[in-house]
Formats: structure tokens, sequence, C-alpha cells
């Protein structure tokens, strides 16, 4: 991992297009601000993981079961 | 001519499908971004669900259910990039699915609201989108009520 030490107010930029700005800090909190062209996503790492957990027990839980399928089409 | 190919997929048997039936997914499912061509499978005995069955992995399928039928306030804003990504000259032109996950008890199913899977039919390509900064849950019980 690339590593940098900056202050508030500073920033890096990652390749020609996308600005990672620090912000401001208080205590254990950093406040980013991000800069990328739109069709770059920018998510909390976090959302990531959580929905990628989710699909992955989702693509192999198997069909509805009967039941489920009843209760649904009321 | 164009040849249909034949899978042996794990919930369904045997499924054979023509070039034009295969939904593209570029990016893949989150998790799964390995896997890009899939067939929506629709089947009478489990109404009002539908399936995202992967044809290059035969094992994984997602079951998927209309959102609006786990929260009938369900919105959902697609933003430019991903209409543009999906070929949709409007953004509520796409089809929106959630995607279910299967629990051993009916009661424990859950559908993700958070990151819903949009497909354009006209031109059968998919993305599973993710809403930004969403109140929705990635584990919204489907039998909540």
């Amino acid at each position: 991992m690339l590593v940098f030490t900056r202050k508030s107010g500073e920033s890096l930029m990652i390749g020609d297009e996308v600005e990672v700005k620090i912000l401001s800090l208080s205590g254990d909190q950093v406040r980013i601000g991000i800069s990328a062209p739109r069709q770059i996503a920018v998510h909390r790492s976090e959302v990531y993981e959580l929905i990628i957990r989710q699909n992955r027990l989702a693509g192999r839980s198997g069909v509805p079961s009967k039941e489920l399928v009843a209760k649904l089409r009321k | 001519m164009e040849m249909s190919e034949r899978i042996e997929s794990t919930n369904f048997g045997a499924i054979t499908f023509e070039p034009e039936d295969v939904l593209a997914v570029p990016d893949g499912v989150l998790g799964f971004s390995h896997l890009s061509r899939f067939l929506l499978i629709e089947s009478e005995d489990f109404e009002p669900f539908k399936f995202l069955q992967s044809i290059d992995e035969p094992v994984i399928c997602f079951t998927l259910i209309d959102p609006l039928l786990v929260d009938e306030a369900y919105r959902l804003e697609l933003n430019s990039d991903d209409q543009q990504k999906l070929g949709l000259d409007k953004p509520d032109e796409g089809l929106v699915y959630s995607v279910v996950t299967l629990a051993e008890d009916p009661q424990g199913a859950t559908a993700n609201l958070y990151a819903p899977l949009v497909i354009n039919t006209s031109n059968m390509r998919g993305s599973q989108v993710i809403l930004f900064d969403s109140q929705y849950s990635v584990d919204q019980p489907l039998m909540s009520s």
C-alpha cells in the first residue's frame, strides 16, 4: 500500500482525474472529499463488503420453498 | 445460424437457451465479478419470484423479487451513469429486482433493497446498482408483516 502523510486542506491525485482531499480532522475522524468522474463509483468500503457478503449468501441459497412462494402470492 | 447452448443448472436441471436469451451483466454481480452471462428464468411454480441463473457457473443462481412486494413504498433513483451503462433512454424503463437470500426457515428469507439489479430487456443488459447513502437494507425480511 502506498502511504502518504497529508495535512488538512491537502490532497492527492489518483491518475489525472481522481482527487482525494483531506477536508478536516477531528479526533479519530477524517473528513475526505473525493472529486472523480461520474462513471467512477465511490462508496464506503463497508457498503461493498456488506453487499458482497449478502450476494455470496444469496447466490447459492437454492429456490424458494412452496410456503414462501404461497406467502408472497397473497 | 447461431447455435443454442445448454447448461446443467443446480436448481433447474438442464436449460437450453439461445444467444438472444443471454443477459449480459458486464460488471458482474458484486462478489461474482468473473460471471457476466446470465439467464433470467421465470417459472409459474415460483411466481412472483424470478431467477438470475449464471451460465458460466451453473451452481450460482440468484432468486429475484419485485422490491415493491417487499416494500410498497420502495423508490429507486437511477443515476445517469447507471442509466447510460444499461443503455436506458429513461431511468424508469428498466426492470428492477431485489436479490433474495433464502434461508432454511422461510421466515428467514431476506431481500437486498440496497443494491437492486436493474435490467434493460431491450438490449439484455443488467447491472447491480448500489444506491448512494441509501436507508434501505441489504437484508430486509420478506415476511415482516
